[in-house]
């Protein structure tokens, strides 16, 4: 966990972005999930636990969208997410599933 | 005095729903970018026009700004010239543009990400019109021709 | 003297996949380069087709952009089929350089043909010393 923070923190640095708050952002999907949109405007969340999603997933946000390869390496999946953000599994889940963020609030 | 430039960023969808990320370095003479267009360039084929075959974000300066989100459709025929999107973008020189461009196509199954068999591979391109600051010409070969029209193959 | 005049260059395509390279000269009794129009007989060959233009030197398009980008069908009126330079692109007798790409994989039965490229040369510098009604397309 050392790591994310750390690649956060740079990132944060990097863009110039100024966080209002920094917080633990959990969604659980029940078994037959298929699509899930929410919204994360002037925010950015961070994916933490990429490899827990089935590879196929597409996360879809205005700023970037990925989908999850098969071998997803630990500081791979860490892309950060904002504005309209929709889940779309590659097929109904099968097992109950959560995803995680690190969520940022832009000041 | 004010050069303007077209930088073409192309991208390849090989599959169908296909994540392609943009990383691109725009030559460091660019100061501004001042519109864009973004379009298909070939490949997909259909008798009538497609609104939406993809969805593309770009952002400036090393993801300090996101200014762009877009759909690309498809058109049959050609009807009027492509309108540039207007920006007005100052560019730190030397810094990326990323995003990226997701395909949307819709297949005939309910899962277009298993079943690729209806998909062809497509391009899609995007231009940016920028402002150059400096007046040096770049000169890309050093052939000038100084006699009438005339052509000669390659 | 006369303000305006399109100049014509005609690029012949043998067959499909054809890059062929062009060169010609502007009217040297032109001050400027004010547009471009290309035409090509069919859209079959105009999806994926690139020209690169150079004028006196200075790059205007790279190889890799598409004919559609300057050209327009039938129904759009003629003054405003050009695309137009925001910038000064001297004309004067400016040498021109370019090179046409044909798209591979269309109708062989299209070819040979010709792509006309139409450069729409002025003296005057303003457009509204002409009492032109239709605003720049491309500002």
């Amino acid at each position: 966990m050392y790591d994310h923070l750390l690649f956060i923190q740079q990132q944060l640095k990097q863009r110039n972005v100024e966080p209002a708050l920094q917080q633990f952002y959990r969604t659980d999907f029940p078994v037959g999930t298929s699509y899930h949109q929410f919204y994360a405007y002037n925010e950015l969340l961070f994916l933490t636990n990429a490899a827990a999603l089935p590879p196929g997933t597409l996360i879809h946000s205005d700023s970037k969208t990925s989908r999850i390869p098969v071998n997803i390496q630990s500081l791979e999946g860490i892309d950060d997410y904002s504005g309209t953000i929709s889940i779309e599994f590659p097929f109904p889940l099968e097992v109950a599933t959560t995803v995680e963020f690190i969520q940022i609030v832009i000041k | 005095m004010t050069k303007i430039r077209y930088n073409i960023i192309q991208l390849e969808v090989t599959q169908a729903g296909q994540v392609v990320e943009i990383r691109h370095r725009l030559p460091s003479n660019y100061g501004r970018c001042i519109g864009f267009v973004a379009r298909h360039v070939k490949g997909v084929y259909s008798e009538v026009d497609i609104p939406e075959i993809g969805l593309l974000a770009i952002e400036f300066n090393s993801r300090k700004q996101l200014f762009v989100n877009d759909l690309i459709g498809y058109e049959t025929e050609v009807e009027q010239l492509p309108e540039y999107k207007e920006l007005n973008i100052p560019l730190e020189s030397g810094q990326l543009i990323t995003g990226y461009y997701l395909d949307t196509q819709k297949g005939p199954d309910k899962w277009p990400y298993l079943n690729k068999e209806w998909f062809r591979p497509y391009k899609v391109a995007i231009y940016l019109k920028c402002e150059i600051q400096n007046s040096n010409q770049n000169v890309r070969s050093s052939a000038i021709h100084t006699t009438a029209t005339q052509t000669a193959k390659c | 003297m006369k303000n305006h005049k399109f100049q014509q260059i005609r690029i012949r395509i043998n067959a499909p996949g054809d890059s062929v390279r062009f060169a010609a000269e502007t009217d040297k009794l032109f001050a400027k380069v004010r547009g471009v129009f290309a035409s090509v007989p069919s859209d079959q060959v105009l999806v994926g087709a690139t020209i690169g233009l150079k004028i006196n030197g200075q790059d205007v398009f790279d190889d890799a952009h598409e004919v559609r980008m300057i050209t327009c069908g039938n129904q759009v009126a003629p003054n405003n089929k050009f695309f137009r330079f925001e910038e000064h692109i001297e004309a004067g007798g400016s040498a021109i350089e370019g090179r046409y790409t044909d798209p591979q994989g269309t109708n062989p039965t299209l070819y040979p043909y010709d792509v006309k490229l139409y450069l729409w040369l002025v003296n005057e510098s303003h457009s509204d010393k002409h009492g032109e009604k239709h605003p720049e397309k491309h500002s």
